[in-house]
């Protein structure tokens, strides 16, 4: 019984799993030691740190009944930073805490000054209690240095990243500028671009970081051109977008125009409108890049009524002004709609009055119209 | 020639004794880890006393069963600590991305869970089923915090993984769920080559 029950509960323990829809299978292993990859200073075997910090002892010849199993030292290993201490609660004259020694190891952690922690309890040659925490520490950061980086726009990277240095070889930090320079480069036509790191040993328990960059090739764009376009003008279009013929290929410029296309179909009534992520084709040498936008218009859909509904009213006038260009029959356009609203809230605005409008669409597929209300609500 | 070679024999098996006994010299024979840290995931890092106190009901579990008193056990068990923290490293990276977009979990939301949990096991009372979780060693705090950390991943996963299906109405529910299954592994795979991770078990 006492089985079966414990079984059931630790079901229930686990049951809140089910409410996230998609926990299941567990994730894929994180090889250890990943990115092992980071000089650090050498580490000292535990038990054998050369620096010691005291941060907390007890006086036993002042207290010389103090009760076994009380901590009669606190200390640091592997760094002579008495600063450290204060981050640490544990305290001598007292018993072992093992929340306080988690909450010890996270201090220490968070300090940056070091890459490990390990606590352990000991009884030293006195037969006294100590509690010691066992440091590895981090190089000091003294340099940021680039090798083979030469383009303006990962060289103007470098320059933000050495000035947003850490003051420790930081593993997160190191992770975040490979991928700001990659960024960079990816941003600015080097579409094969790697990035990598190395720390050098410095004097002084000191470390330099160097960022390595093979840039290869700056693709620029031929082009672009568009497929699928019937009622969208590829001239029109081109007009709107960033990426133009002789511009670096950049993934966040083409992402844009990808939403700048979208945004046009709406204003030509198309709101079906589906644009696939760009297609880029790179010459073989690299340096030139076709792109092309392939775009499902879908059916066009033209304006049917047009109302303005809600407690606060314009006059006639100012309503025909308001509603200029939201023509029932003509072309549906997201921005006539967005620019109607603008002008009503400007008269109200004139008025003395604040109000908030929420335009409600019905769409009418049969008859590829859409109606619209535009919904008009006093603001306090 | 001879003498040498001795020499050098013997210089060899000195060293290999003299190291560990200069070891063990300098630590007292009742040296004894307390804590350690486990895991570092960006600027935080998991401990070992979090790792079992969140793996206690497993490990309690593994404890009662056959295969946990045979000699697999320290196997079986590690192996178990292992998921256990994989799962952490993904619960901090989710939680940064939570913390980013300012998605929270209410107290109100994790009393519903409660509910739903002591009502899909048949219980009367959300009382009742926080008895059967301290039975297992889980005191309602840490329940309550184990129920607000799948409540976030859910959430975040509802706002940064589902919007990505496109084609969500050509596909039946459980083909559904299987996609969100699969975009929220892509998911944390990607959260995981933008944070540092390591593992030190």
């Amino acid at each position: 019984m006492t089985a079966a029950r414990r079984t059931f509960v630790l079901a229930v323990a686990g049951l809140g799993l089910a409410l996230s829809a998609c926990a299941s299978e567990p994730s894929p292993r994180t090889p250890a030691l990943e990115t092992a990859g980071v000089a650090q200073p050498a580490r000292q075997e535990p038990g054998r740190a050369a620096h010691v910090v005291v941060c907390s002892r007890t006086d036993r010849a002042a207290h010389p009944g103090a009760p076994a199993g009380h901590v009669a030292r606190v200390e640091l290993r592997g760094t002579d930073d008495g600063a450290l201490c204060m981050r640490i609660g544990s305290l001598a004259d007292t018993t072992i805490d093992e929340p306080t020694v988690d909450s010890d190891i996270r201090a220490l952690f968070a300090s940056g000054a070091v890459r490990d922690v390990t606590a352990v309890r000991e009884t030293d040659s006195g037969g006294q209690l100590v509690v010691a925490y066992e440091l590895e520490p981090r190089a000091r950061l003294r340099e940021v240095r680039t090798d083979g980086v030469s383009s303006p726009e990962a060289l103007e990277a470098a320059a933000k990243l050495r000035a947003s240095k850490p003051a420790w070889v930081d593993d997160q930090w190191l992770r975040d500028a490979v991928i700001a320079l990659e960024t960079a480069y990816r941003d600015s036509g080097f579409r094969h671009a790697s990035v990598t790191h190395r720390v050098e040993l410095a004097p002084e328990a000191s470390a330099d970081i160097v960022l390595h960059a093979i840039e290869g090739p700056r693709a620029r764009v031929t082009g672009p051109s568009f497929e699928g376009l019937h009622v969208l003008e590829p001239r029109a279009l081109q007009a709107m977008l960033v990426t133009v013929a002789g511009s670096p290929v950049s993934d966040a410029a083409l992402e844009r125009d990808a939403l700048v296309i979208t945004a046009a179909g709406y204003d030509r009534g198309l709101i079906a409108i589906h644009v696939e992520p760009a297609q880029v084709v790179e010459s073989s040498a690299g340096d030139a890049a076709a792109v092309s936008f392939r775009v499902e218009e879908g059916p066009q859909y033209r304006l049917g009524s047009v109302q303005v509904a809600g407690s606060p009213s314009l006059d006639p006038k100012e309503s025909r002004q308001a509603l200029k260009g939201l023509t029932p029959g003509t072309t549906f356009s997201r921005q006539v709609v967005l620019d109607a609203i603008t002008r009503i809230k400007v008269a109200h605005a004139l008025h003395g009055s604040r109000v908030e409008v929420t335009p409600e669409t019905q769409v009418d597929a049969a008859h590829k119209r859409i109606d619209v209300v535009l919904r008009v609500r006093a603001l306090l | 020639m001879s003498r040498r070679l001795r020499l050098i024999g013997i210089g060899l098996s000195l060293s290999v004794v003299a190291t560990p006994r200069a070891v063990r010299a300098e630590q007292p024979p009742d040296r004894v880890v307390i804590d350690r840290i486990v895991a570092v995931v960006g600027e935080q890092c998991v401990t070992q006393s979090e790792l079992r106190r969140r793996a206690r009901p497993q490990l309690a579990r593994l404890a009662a069963s056959e295969e946990g008193k045979g000699a697999k056990r320290a196997e079986l068990e590690a192996a178990l600590l292992r998921e256990k923290l994989e799962a952490i490293v993904d619960e901090r990276l989710v939680a940064r991305v939570a913390a980013e977009k300012s998605i929270a979990v209410t107290g109100a939301e994790i009393d519903a869970a409660l509910d739903s949990v002591a009502q899909a096991n048949k219980l009367l009372s959300r009382s009742a089923l926080l008895e059967e979780v301290r039975r297992v060693g889980v005191s309602e705090p840490e329940y309550r915090e184990e129920l607000r950390r799948q409540i976030l991943e859910a959430k975040v996963v509802q706002v940064v993984v589902v919007p990505t299906i496109a084609d969500r109405s050509a596909l039946s529910d459980e083909a559904f769920r299987a996609r969100i299954d699969a975009e929220r592994k892509a998911f944390l795979a990607r959260l995981r080559k933008r944070r540092f991770v390591e593992v030190r078990l």
